[in-house]
């Protein structure tokens, strides 16, 4: 009998609630509780029970969602290959670039040193 | 003889290099471990992703870097020491490939640091201080460029500075940062054994590659030199206009 008074005191606050609240149910329940301390000790303990296995529910769906996120992008980075495409790429073309331009200016050098010697020997021919 | 070493040093640089590679990806190590952390799972700080092996080059290059500074710097005092151009011609090439290995470095680096923590640059002492040493060479690169020859013997200065700051990146800067620090037996102890073979292999390679390098570019300061010889020649000589 007393479960029912519980369930029932549970249920209708709730419905209260749920329509905007009858302020006559709720009157009824309130004043019960203040009545007899032990049957608002039942219902606050029975709430709190219900309460904290819809909180543990819900933490344990978290819990497993986070675990399924870290454990997917972890994995990720685990196996990323796209970075170390990049890194090659770019250690490939600094090295080719530079070797390239080692190459371009040893020959324009080539070309100076070359053009400077017909230069001054075209002179010097010159002047004697 | 000289005019072989820049080959054969290619050469040994291009075989060691298919070497590396192969070896980076058939023989070394890429495992992660779980462990658990409270609730949740997390990955093992001693887990190797296939990222580290941009590791193999990274560091072979700021390896290179640190040598190419080196001899910049001991090239530019022996300069100073004896005005002997031919030591200011290996300061001048070192610096440039240190500036190219550097570049190498620095992108490398950020790659990898976008890889595996995310971002692509920390402030953190080992990088910045890095960046600074890169940013010094290029100092010197752009003063033996736009100086004419009274920049020699300050940018020999400037080589001996980034000398100076080589140990502090190497070993003075075991701050409590992301970087992975070397080890107080040096880097290599610290190393899986896995690893060792493919990154002394990347090392060698690296080495063939840099003494090409600086071959090639003393070769064409040496040029450089000979044209601005020709020219004053032929201008003390009323040959040239």
């Amino acid at each position: 009998m007393k479960r029912i008074i519980v369930l029932v005191c549970l249920f209708v606050p709730a419905l209260a609630f749920a329509q905007a609240g009858d302020p006559a149910a709720r009157k009824a329940c309130v004043d019960a509780m203040n009545a007899d301390p032990r049957f608002a000790g039942d219902i606050i303990k029975t709430a709190e029970v219900q309460l904290n296995e819809q909180v543990n529910k819900d933490q344990v769906i978290k819990d497993a969602c986070m675990i399924q996120v870290m454990q997917n992008e972890e994995t990720r980075i685990a196996r990323n290959k796209l970075h170390v495409i990049l890194a090659y790429a770019a250690m490939w073309l600094v090295s080719a670039g530079f070797v390239v331009f080692l190459w371009r200016r040893q020959q324009l050098l080539k070309e100076e040193i070359a053009s400077l010697r017909r230069d001054l020997e075209a002179a010097a021919k010159e002047a004697k | 003889m000289r005019k072989l070493f820049v080959p054969i040093c290619a050469a040994l640089g291009a075989i060691g290099l298919v070497g590396t590679c192969l070896m980076v990806f058939t023989s070394t190590p890429s495992q992660w471990n779980w462990q658990p952390d409270q609730r949740h799972l997390i990955l093992s700080t001693s887990s190797l992703f296939f990222n580290h092996k941009i590791f193999y080059w990274h560091v072979a290059h700021a390896i290179m870097l640190f040598v190419a500074v080196g001899v910049a710097g001991v090239a530019s005092i022996a300069f100073l020491a004896k005005r002997d151009p031919r030591w200011d011609d290996v300061a001048l090439g070192a610096a440039e490939v240190a500036v190219a290995f550097g570049g190498v470095v620095l992108l490398t680096g950020s790659i990898w640091a976008r890889a595996a923590w995310g971002v692509w640059w920390v402030w953190e002492t080992r990088l910045t201080m890095s960046l600074l040493l890169w940013l010094t060479l290029v100092g010197y690169v752009l003063v033996r460029r736009f100086a004419g020859a009274s920049g020699e013997r300050l940018a020999a200065g400037m080589a001996i500075f980034a000398m100076i700051g080589v140990p502090f990146i190497y070993v003075m800067v075991n701050a409590d940062d992301h970087h992975p620090q070397a080890g107080p037996n040096g880097a290599a102890a610290t190393l899986d054994p896995r690893m060792r073979p493919a990154f002394y292999l990347s090392l060698l390679t690296f080495l063939f590659w840099f003494l090409a390098l600086v071959a090639l570019r003393v070769r064409s300061a040496r040029m450089e030199r000979e044209v601005r010889e020709l020219r004053e020649h032929g201008l003390d000589a009323g040959l040239l206009s």
